[in-house]
């Protein structure tokens, strides 16, 4: 129900988030306590949306990997 | 247009259930008033209040010697509650430590109760769920508690603890209905309703009959299960258009097939991200174990 993940700098984290916001997908902020990002997919988000956060993420990791 | 909202709680929620309380928004049922507006002791309330506990049974085949309660104070209100409610007569209660959440709940109980950690995942940064055979279970405990679903560390257990005689708890506050759950093998279940059921305000507890008279002289009424269980939930005002939100929801549900049918996407979505980080060597998962990812 949430995935959390780590980008392999913090420093990258900010730009990934405003990304995703260009691409409509938000809230994607891991929790204070652990940082790093989460994804929570819970039973009302479409598998349309996980799907899109999955090509959002191979493109980023192409640009920055 | 709709955006793709990834957060943990409060959450999404589904876009058909939004659109009929749009609808209803003014004039529910042609009862000339919003839900909000109801009296919880009017018999439209009373029928919603109703059909949503129905609803909420059939979805996890909730048997009958189980009360639902329909409360107030998230989980972190019933951090302090569950001992309350389950400690008297009892020196002990046993926790099982797999993150952030398990932490704040055997905190809050050690203002209740003596509490034993009988096992945790600490060791290894909450990435896993340790396996029973390492539980050091306390005999004679009040109960066993554990978190179903970590919501900050993603650690999910994919199986149900064995606990004998000694009531299992679980705080399944980002995983109940997210799959179907036997729900004869727990004592209590509860969750705070803003991550997967519906809007903040709504604290759902599912408790069986026998546990009801083990609660402290000081619990309070309102959050006092005994006492909620006879007044229906409405020993005070209940929540009531976040119960009508969560009836809706539930309705959604039913109308997906139920939990039998939405675990099958949700495991189709967990397997779509979990897939990609695997694949990529920029990406880390934070649940290293596989068999605790959901």
């Amino acid at each position: 129900m949430n995935v959390p993940f780590r980008l392999p700098d913090p420093a990258l984290d900010e730009a990934f988030l405003k990304g995703a916001k260009e691409r409509r997908m938000v809230q994607l902020k891991g929790h204070r306590a652990v940082g790093g990002m989460r994804a929570s997919i819970y039973n009302a988000m479409p598998v349309d949306g996980v799907a899109a956060l999955v090509e959002y993420m191979q493109d980023f990791e192409r640009m920055h990997g | 247009m709709r955006i793709f909202n990834f957060s943990a709680g409060p959450a999404v929620l589904p876009e058909e259930v939004l659109r009929t309380a749009a609808a209803e928004m003014l004039d529910w049922h042609g009862s000339g008033m919003s839900v909000m507006e109801m009296s919880h002791r009017g018999k439209e309330f009373i029928a919603i209040a109703e059909q949503a506990e129905a609803d909420l049974r059939a979805l996890l085949a909730i048997p009958a010697n189980y009360k639902v309660l329909f409360l107030q104070g998230g989980a972190i209100g019933e951090n302090a509650i569950v001992p309350m409610n389950l400690v008297h007569g009892f020196t002990v209660a046993d926790y099982v430590n797999t993150g952030e959440w398990s932490k704040k709940s055997l905190k809050e109980a050690k203002k209740y109760v003596n509490v034993n950690v009988a096992a945790s995942a600490e060791d290894r940064a909450f990435s896993y769920v340790p396996e029973r055979a390492t539980w050091q279970l306390t005999p004679g405990a009040a109960y066993v508690h554990i978190c179903s679903n970590e919501t900050i560390g993603g650690v999910e257990y994919h199986w149900t603890p064995d606990t004998g005689d000694v009531p299992l708890v679980a705080d399944m506050s980002s995983q109940i209905l997210s799959r179907p759950v036997d729900v004869a093998k727990y004592g209590v279940i509860y969750g705070g309703a803003q991550k997967n059921i519906g809007p903040a305000g709504l604290t759902i507890v599912v408790v069986r009959d026998d546990l009801l008279d083990r609660a402290l002289p000081i619990t309070p009424s309102a959050f006092h299960w005994k006492e909620q269980a006879a007044a229906d939930s409405m020993l005070n005002t209940p929540p009531t258009y976040a119960i009508y939100i969560a009836g809706l929801v539930f309705r959604w549900l039913l109308a997906q097939g139920g939990v039998a049918a939405i675990e099958q996407r949700n495991i189709a979505k967990a397997k779509l991200l979990y897939d990609c980080l695997d694949a990529s060597g920029f990406y880390r998962a934070r649940c290293g174990a596989r068999t605790a990812r959901g």
